[in-house]
């Protein structure tokens, strides 16, 4: 099963190498585009996967049928939008209001084809900090790895030591809900494939 | 601030957490066969690495086993076994549970235990028999939830890393409250040497 991955993210690009698929990476910048102000995070995160894998889409042949599937991620605190902090301050700020309490790390997740129809959902998972002290903060900025990463950690490396708990799909906090996306692809779009693409 | 070194012996996936979270450390291999059933055999073989090492060397120990329904559920010996597994754990809470011990560095060891549930989505036929057929069952319970067999998480509850073996919020818990070690000390001023 061949897939075109609409984002640029590293990240994501791990995920689905290591779950064994085989995918063409093509990105614009549609989701600039988008006007989310006043949106409920969840809307927010569906309409610019939708506005990414849809941009893809149109650039695929009328007879290529690979699976476009786009992603967008954030962190939500108190309802809010945290996004990619602009500096050093900025995500200090970020770590001190997530300190000792719980956000959700949202994903849009879509998947459109010429033929097949789409999917366009969300997923949700619960991320509890640790007491962060404020050397722990000042370390942990130290270390930069906050600089291209919304809610101004990054689960996956360093910023695994800031986080308690979680309760939900890891990999959606990553940026990917594999969990969503393989139930889409069975339910869906008829793909039977815990490998990946590795046996079809 | 005393400079420390860290010996660990876990398996790679659980090193693996520590190279991510830039935490140096050594690799102690044992001399002899081991087991580890409980905790006593944690603590022996824990005693026994810091006897070989010096005074400036912490010692980690990291052991995980998974439970399903109270029971202990192993590495399957061949497909058909792995296929009962999944089917056991299929639509299931399952847990795994890692106890650490540390030890070494002028201090008596000493382990934690964390645990992290693992809810796995119902399984079909067809799944469990193409997910065996991919030949990547060798682990505890048949399936690796952080790599392939992630499709068939449906959610985790706990720290994630401890389904790797390496429950890292503990860990650097243990490391600050025994030898007064922050992530500070580690990041910044490398108070942890490995050469």
């Amino acid at each position: 099963m061949k897939l075109v991955l609409a984002s640029g993210s590293p990240r994501r690009r791990e995920i689905l190498e290591n779950l064994g698929f085989e995918f063409e990476i093509i990105t614009t910048d549609a989701e600039d585009e988008i006007e989310t102000d006043g949106m409920p995070p969840d809307k927010v995160v569906c309409m610019l996967a939708e506005a990414k894998g849809k941009a893809v889409l149109k650039m695929l042949s009328a007879e290529d049928d690979r699976l476009v599937v786009a992603a967008d991620t954030v962190v939500t605190f108190d309802g809010k939008i945290l996004g990619k902090p602009k500096d050093r301050e900025e995500a200090k700020k970020m770590l001190k209001s997530l300190s000792g309490r719980n956000h959700l790390v949202m994903t849009g997740l879509y998947i459109g084809s010429n033929g097949k129809g789409t999917a366009n959902v969300s997923a949700k998972t619960e991320v509890y900090f640790k007491n962060l002290s404020n050397e722990l903060i000042e370390a942990y900025l130290d270390t930069e790895e906050y600089a291209d990463k919304a809610g101004a950690y990054g689960i996956q490396g360093k910023g695994a030591v800031l986080v308690e708990n979680i309760v939900g799909d890891y990999f959606n906090i990553v940026g990917f809900p594999v969990n969503k996306f393989y139930e889409i692809l069975t339910e869906k779009f008829g793909v039977n494939m815990p490998g990946g693409g590795g046996t079809q | 601030m005393t400079d420390f070194k860290l010996c660990v012996l876990a398996r790679p996936e659980a090193r693996e957490v520590l190279d991510k979270t830039g935490i140096s450390y050594e690799t102690y291999t044992a001399e002899s066969p081991f087991k580890i059933e409980k905790e006593e055999d944690l603590l022996m073989l824990c005693k026994k690495a810091v006897s070989e090492s010096d005074e400036k060397t912490i010692v980690l120990i990291s052991h995980t086993d998974l439970y399903s329904d109270n029971e202990k559920i192993g590495v399957p010996k061949n497909e058909a076994e792995a296929k009962r597994m999944l089917e056991k754990l299929s639509g299931k809470k399952h847990f795994f549970v890692t106890r650490l011990c540390l030890g070494g560095g002028g201090q008596l060891p000493e382990t934690v235990k964390a645990e992290t549930a693992v809810t796995m989505k119902p399984l079909d036929k067809t799944e469990i028999d193409s997910y065996v057929a991919l030949n990547d069952y060798a682990y505890d319970g048949a399936y690796s939830p952080t790599g392939k067999g992630s499709f068939f998480v449906r959610g985790v509850n706990g720290d994630f890393n401890n389904i790797n073996g390496m429950p890292i919020s503990k860990l650097t818990e243990l490391l600050n409250k025994k030898y007064g070690i922050t992530l500070a000390n580690i990041w910044t001023k490398g108070c942890i040497k490995n050469d």
